[in-house]
C-alpha cells in the first residue's frame, strides 16, 4: 500500500466511524422523543375525595293548638295576651273576662331535622289573621304572634320545641257569641 | 520527488479537514432530552356542601359556584355547615410543555355507616393545559350530584381519578 492509498482508506474508515457514531446518537435521539409521546401510563393519576352531607328534609308538627280560652268581650272589648310559654299564661285588657275550663294555652311546634342545626322561624305579620265565628261572617283579629325562641338550634336528635302565643283583639262591638277559629301560617327554615 | 510529496500531503489535510467537518454536524443532530416526569396532587376536594334530601342535580362549576335542578333544597348553615368548594389540583412537570386531564366518568358516594348512594358525574375541569415557566400549573373541578328522591340523610364520601399525561 503506498501511503496515498494508506490515507485514503484511513479517511474512510472514519468517515464509516463517524456515521455510524451519528446514526446510534439519532437512534438515542428518537428514543427519548418517544418518552414523551401521549402515554396514559406514562402520566400520572391522583385519587381524589368527593363528598357531600344530605341534611333531612325539616318537619314541623303542631302538637298543641292555640286557644284563647273562653272570655266575655264586656262593654267595650279588648285584648287577650296568651304568652309564649309552657303554661301559656293569658293576661286580657280592656273589658275582657275570662271564664273558667276555657282552657286557654300557647300553641306547641314540634320540629325535627338535622341535629345541631339551627333554625329561623318566621310568624304571621301583625293584623293578617283572623278568627271566624262558625255561623256568622262576624271575626277577630289576632294582632300579634310572638314565639318563644325565633332561631332555636336543633338538639342532638334533631329535634325543636318552640311555643308560640299571640294577641287577640276582642272588638267593642256586641259580636256573635261562639266559636271562632282560624289559621295561620309558622315557617320553619334551616339558618 | 519532493513536489509530489507536497502535493500529497496536502491532499491529506484536505480530506482530514473535509473529515472534521463532517463529524461535527453529525454530532450536533444528536441532541437528547430528558424530561422531568409528570405529576398530579390534589390540593382541597370537591364537596357539595349541605343538601336537604329530595329529587335534585346539584352542580359545582369549575369555579366552586353551588347551582340545582331545584334549588330551595339547597342548604348553607350558619354553623356546623360544610361549605361546597369545587376540587382543586396541582400540576408540576417538565417547563412549558402541554399535559391532557382525564377523568373518571362517573363515581360512587356512599353514605357513612351505609344505606345509600348517589352517583357523581359530568366532570368539568378549567386546566389550560399547559405547565408555565416553573413546570406548574394548577386547575379545579367540578361535578354533577344526583339525589333521588327518599335519599337517606347523611355524610356521604367517595373518590374519583384524576389522570395527567404529556400531550
Amino acid at each position: 500500500m503506498t501511503e496515498e492509498n494508506f490515507k485514503k482508506t484511513s479517511v474512510k474508515n472514519k468517515l464509516t466511524f463517524f456515521l455510524i457514531f451519528g446514526l446510534l446518537f439519532t437512534g438515542l435521539s428518537l428514543e427519548y422523543t418517544y418518552a414523551i409521546d401521549p402515554d396514559p401510563v406514562n402520566g400520572s393519576s391522583v385519587q381524589a375525595s368527593a363528598t357531600a352531607e344530605l341534611i333531612e328534609a325539616l318537619s314541623v308538627t303542631e302538637v298543641t293548638q292555640l286557644n284563647f280560652g273562653r272570655f266575655t268581650s264586656g262593654t267595650s272589648g279588648g285584648t287577650i295576651v296568651v304568652a309564649n310559654t309552657a303554661t301559656g299564661t293569658v293576661n286580657v285588657t280592656g273589658t275582657v273576662v275570662t271564664v273558667n275550663d276555657g282552657s286557654p294555652c300557647s300553641a306547641l311546634f314540634r320540629a325535627l331535622g338535622q341535629p345541631n342545626a339551627a333554625l329561623t322561624i318566621a310568624l304571621p305579620a301583625a293584623g293578617t289573621v283572623n278568627l271566624n265565628h262558625i255561623g256568622s261572617n262576624n271575626t277577630m283579629n289576632i294582632a300579634s304572634f310572638t314565639v318563644s325562641d325565633d332561631t332555636p338550634t336543633l338538639n342532638a336528635y334533631g329535634e325543636a320545641i318552640v311555643y308560640v302565643g299571640a294577641t287577640l283583639t276582642v272588638p267593642n262591638t256586641d259580636i256573635a257569641k261562639g266559636i271562632y277559629s282560624g289559621i295561620y301560617n309558622i315557617t320553619f327554615t334551616y339558618q | 520527488m519532493k513536489t509530489t510529496l507536497k502535493l500529497l500531503t496536502l491532499s491529506v489535510a484536505l480530506f482530514a479537514f473535509a473529515n472534521i467537518s463532517f463529524g461535527q454536524n453529525v454530532t450536533a443532530d444528536a441532541a437528547a432530552r430528558i424530561i422531568t416526569p409528570i405529576k398530579i396532587q390534589q390540593d382541597q376536594a370537591l364537596e357539595f356542601g349541605d343538601i336537604i334530601s329530595g329529587t335534585n342535580v346539584v352542580t359545582i362549576a369549575p369555579d366552586g359556584s353551588r347551582t340545582a335542578t331545584d334549588p330551595t333544597l339547597l342548604l348553607t348553615l350558619a354553623a356546623g355547615g360544610r361549605t361546597p368548594q369545587a376540587a382543586g389540583f396541582s400540576v408540576k412537570g417538565e417547563k412549558n410543555l402541554s399535559y391532557t386531564v382525564n377523568i373518571d366518568a362517573s363515581a360512587t358516594l356512599t353514605r357513612a355507616g351505609g344505606g345509600g348512594t348517589m352517583t357523581i358525574n359530568n366532570f368539568q375541569h378549567n386546566s389550560t393545559g399547559t405547565l408555565d415557566a416553573s413546570g406548574e400549573d394548577t386547575f379545579n373541578v367540578g361535578a354533577d350530584l344526583t339525589v333521588g328522591a327518599n335519599q337517606a340523610s347523611g355524610v356521604y364520601e367517595g373518590t374519583y381519578t384524576v389522570t395527567v399525561a404529556y400531550e
